[in-house]
């Protein structure tokens, strides 16, 4: 086998750095475990293990695994032992098949004679089983990685609905929504991205209500990521958005495998990537950021409650500071005349302008933000007294910003935190938008949004318009927007994800 | 290219725009003065003596007070007095939120059009602010005056002009409504008058009757029961309160009726007899709410004779007061001459070059009609036993 080309993904250049000439597989043991030894030269982890049957000395075994990634239990229980132990093993050509059938007691093992093959293999937890006088070696799948168990979600809380979050572990992930999907339409596709990582990747849909040519859209622009690594799902999240400056994401994200079980349902697809607890789901529209997976759990009304405080919260957090430079520093005739005079009040001899004031604030609040969440939660309170004391009460009093200018902020702010996956967006049109109708006043402002539409009407989000479920000229998708309507209602997929296939509900519509 | 060709429109033409936007620019809050009213009395040195009276914030820590402050100063022309207060407080008066106008009486009397022309043609300030006459002091008197509930006497003065639809004592006008009543064609001008009045301790403003213009200029006032009259002619008073003579063994013992609706008067113009004949009906709903005798008027004799009463008080409330308008100032403050207009064009024509004149002879025709909805709280009647 000719080790040298390019053939394998799995051993990468840095094993071998001179060593040009190409590998094959022999039938001495001594040479295949060398060989090894040398592709993996300088790597501690790499561990050996020779072994003679006890019946029959002429039977020499050496297993090779890595520390860390197996389970030494069932490498002791399921091979060391049996192959000892056994009495009926005899030196012929068909040993190893002997082995692999009658003796090994794995759930998963493999022939193989391709070092490409073997070495991928031993990276993923695999053990190897080399055998005196034959050129065949046994990959036998002996995978235990160290991860963590299910957790409760920490970033989408609920009231009501599965605690359930997921982890590290892709696997284990598959197996949470295959928990929720039972249908063999349920379809998990696996690749390997990342040319240093060799990262696993599945692409999760449910045959029939996705959208073929999304599918193989997400194939396509999957297959044009050309990384050496990827950590994290937000890697792919940004190399196969639609709109790339944007600050408005293409690409859902998620944490719980209940709302992705939910998207596959309306005939999304989703991808997972090994190593990352958060899910991606596409197509991704505008209104999903403004949609909570507790929607479809609570009583409808108060789902429907929830949803339009939510969109209340994206004018707030993006406009009242905006809104409040505009009519304080442009249209004072515009507020009635006891709220300009508490406002005048206020202002009095406060020493920065009005914007500058807004802006640093705003600045404020995000320094507050940031440190909350990089900080050690045990030093927290420290946080609060600083961040409420100091900067609101403090700063107020000592006549540095004024006492409505921290109300409209923390408004801003507070309002901000209800839709945190739209959070880099927020920021951005709540600058922009300030520092416009600083400008301009509510000119600025109407510019600003009218920008704001243009920008957001003209994204797609693969292949489909990101605005799409908020038109009112269609009556069936306004039924999941500002409000939630009941599930009785609800018979239909929304019709921009899942074309084919639309009902979901009734005798003959299930969709499969 | 294309993106650079579309950025470059997309920003030209935020620039133009902005040059149809009209008149803006930053402004900081509190390097405004914000005016909430004036007082326009007449000069000693110049024509006018404007006093304007600032909304003034002071705020120590949390603590914030808003209270307010007069500034009196002289200027050839009302503008000029506006722009000469830069001189005393260094900041420039902001009159987007004016409330009232009080005109002094001398000032009114030669001519309001200089100081309307102002208001109007000030960006700032706006058509729905008041103006107001003062009766018996001057303007700027009536705007030191200390007010009762609130720190600032314009707003407070503003206050008592819009609660006077729950009175009736007093119309509320506006800049807009006034000056279509000045400009206008068959109809004259009506504003509240302002005087100053002693209360427990202190002496503070009061809104009192009503001012009759004769085009720009004041020609006398109207007291605050024939001003409820008026009100109910033209349909402005929507409640207050009608007050019944009545003796009971020759000692006065009024009745009160309230009154719930009132705003269905219709004024009917006729032609009989080559004269012109003005009909009023007045149609109110009231509620028998006070009275000071011990006679029943609640049983169906009773009620009809009450309302009997009531209709000729309304008519002969009516009619002497439009007398004496037509005959001691001769000017067509109810708006008749608009009505003809309106309703009889054709006849409009043959009156519209005297109809000064024709007014002042004009036949009035009022009738009444008062429905007595209920009696309050109290079926019944005070006995005085023995």
């Amino acid at each position: 086998m000719n080790y040298g080309e390019s053939s394998g993904k799995a051993t990468s250049n840095i094993n071998r750095s001179s060593n040009g000439e190409g590998y094959s597989l022999t039938k001495s043991i001594v040479d295949n475990v060398k060989l090894i030894k040398e592709i993996f030269h300088n790597d501690a982890t790499l561990n050996f293990r020779y072994f003679v049957n006890q019946h029959n000395n002429n039977i020499k075994c050496c297993i090779i695994f890595i520390l860390g990634t197996v389970d030494l239990h069932i490498i002791n229980e399921a091979i060391i032992q049996p192959i000892i132990r056994n009495e009926g093993l005899h030196m012929n050509n068909d040993m190893v098949n002997y082995l692999k059938n009658h003796v090994i007691s794995s759930s998963g093992i493999r022939k193989e004679n391709n070092i490409d093959s073997l070495i991928s293999a031993l990276l993923n937890g695999d053990t190897i089983l080399f055998t005196d006088g034959f050129q065949e070696a046994l990959s036998i799948d002996t995978k235990n990685y160290q991860g963590r168990a299910v957790e409760e979600p920490e970033a989408e809380k609920i009231m009501r609905g599965p605690r359930e979050r997921f982890t590290e572990s892709i696997f284990l992930n598959l197996s949470l929504i295959r928990k929720r999907i039972k249908t063999p339409n349920l379809k998990f596709e696996l690749k390997e991205i990342g040319e240093i990582t060799n990262t696993k990747l599945c692409i999760c849909y449910i045959q029939g209500i996705a959208n073929e040519e999304v599918l193989s859209e997400v194939h396509k622009r999957l297959n044009d990521i050309n990384i050496d690594g990827l950590l994290d799902s937000g890697y792919i999240q940004e190399l196969i958005k639609d709109a790339p400056s944007s600050p408005f994401e293409t690409v859902g994200s998620t944490e719980r495998p209940d709302i992705v079980a939910g998207k596959l349902l309306e005939g999304r697809i989703a991808i997972l990537l090994d190593g990352s607890p958060t899910a991606l789901t596409v197509p991704h529209l505008f209104i999903e950021y403004f949609q909570s997976n507790e929607d479809y759990y609570l009583n409808f009304y108060f789902a429907s409650i929830n949803r339009m405080l939510r969109f209340i919260a994206f004018f707030m957090t993006t406009s009242v500071p905006a809104i409040y430079i505009a009519l304080i520093t442009y249209h004072q005739e515009a507020i009635p005349t006891a709220l300009l005079l508490s406002i005048y009040a206020a202002r009095q001899a406060i020493p920065i302008p009005s914007i500058i004031e807004a802006l640093g604030m705003l600045l404020v609040f995000e320094m507050l933000r940031e440190t909350g969440t990089r900080m050690p939660v045990i030093i927290g309170q420290a946080l609060s007294i600083v961040g409420a004391l100091v900067l609101g009460q403090a700063a107020v009093e000592a006549r540095l910003v004024s006492a409505p200018m921290v109300i409209i902020v923390a408004l801003s702010g507070i309002n901000g935190l209800m839709i945190p996956k739209l959070k880099g967006a927020l920021i951005t049109v709540r600058i922009l938008l300030l520092l416009l109708c600083s400008l301009a006043g509510f000119y600025g402002y109407i510019f600003g949004v009218a920008l704001l539409l243009i920008h957001l009407l003209k994204m797609r989000s693969f292949g489909m318009q990101y605005m799409q479920q908020i038109s009112i000229s269609n009556p069936q998708s306004l039924k999941d927007s500002a409000i939630r309507s009941p599930w009785w209602l609800m018979i239909y997929r929304p019709k921009c994800i899942s074309p084919e296939r639309l009902k979901r509900q009734g005798k003959d519509g299930n969709g499969l | 290219m294309r993106k650079i060709r579309l950025l470059l429109s997309t920003v030209s033409i935020f620039f133009l725009l902005i040059t149809c936007s009209g008149c803006w620019n930053y402004r900081e809050i509190d390097r405004l003065a914000i005016v909430t009213g004036i007082a326009i009395d007449e000069g000693q040195s110049n024509k006018y003596s404007v006093t304007f009276e600032f909304a003034d914030a002071s705020s120590i820590g949390k603590e914030t007070k808003i209270g307010s402050k007069l500034v009196e100063i002289e200027g050839e022309t009302i503008f000029d007095a506006v722009r000469n207060t830069i001189k005393l407080s260094g900041k420039r008066l902001y009159l987007g939120h004016v409330k009232v106008v009080i005109i002094d009486k001398d000032i009114a009397s030669k001519g309001i059009i200089q100081v309307l022309d102002f208001l109007i043609r000030d960006q700032e300030s706006r058509l729905n602010l008041n103006i107001v006459i003062s009766k018996q002091a001057t303007a700027s008197e009536i705007l030191s005056q200390k007010s009762v509930l609130t720190s600032n006497s314009s707003m407070e003065l503003y206050q008592q002009i819009k609660s006077q639809v729950n009175l009736s004592k007093s119309p509320d006008i506006n800049l807009k409504e006034l000056i279509n009543a000045i400009s206008g064609e068959g109809i004259s001008a009506v504003l509240p008058a302002v005087r100053i009045t002693d209360s427990v301790g202190y002496r503070t403003s009061e809104v009192t009757g009503a001012a009759i213009f004769k085009g720009d200029k004041l020609i006398g006032f109207l007291s605050e029961s024939e001003t409820k009259a008026f009100l109910l002619i033209t349909n402005e008073a929507k409640r207050g309160l009608l007050i019944l003579k009545h003796y009971e063994n020759a000692l006065p013992a009024d009745i009160t009726l309230e009154i719930l609706r009132a705003n269905n008067t219709k004024i009917r113009p006729s032609y009989e007899g080559n004269q012109l004949v003005i009909n009023i009906d007045t149609d109110l709903k009231v509620a028998f709410a006070e009275q000071g005798d011990t006679r029943d008027y609640l049983t169906e004799e009773g009620r009809n004779q009450l309302k009997g009463i009531a209709e000729d008080t309304l008519n002969t409330q009516i009619t002497s007061l439009i007398k004496r308008v037509q005959q001691e100032y001769g000017v067509d403050i109810f708006g008749f001459g608009r009505i003809v207009k309106a309703k009889k064009p054709k006849l409009w024509r043959k009156y519209e070059d005297n109809w000064v004149e024709q007014y002042k002879n004009l036949d009035i025709r009022a009738t009444s009609k008062i429905d007595i909805n209920n009696s309050g709280v109290s079926k019944k009647t005070i006995k005085a036993g023995d």
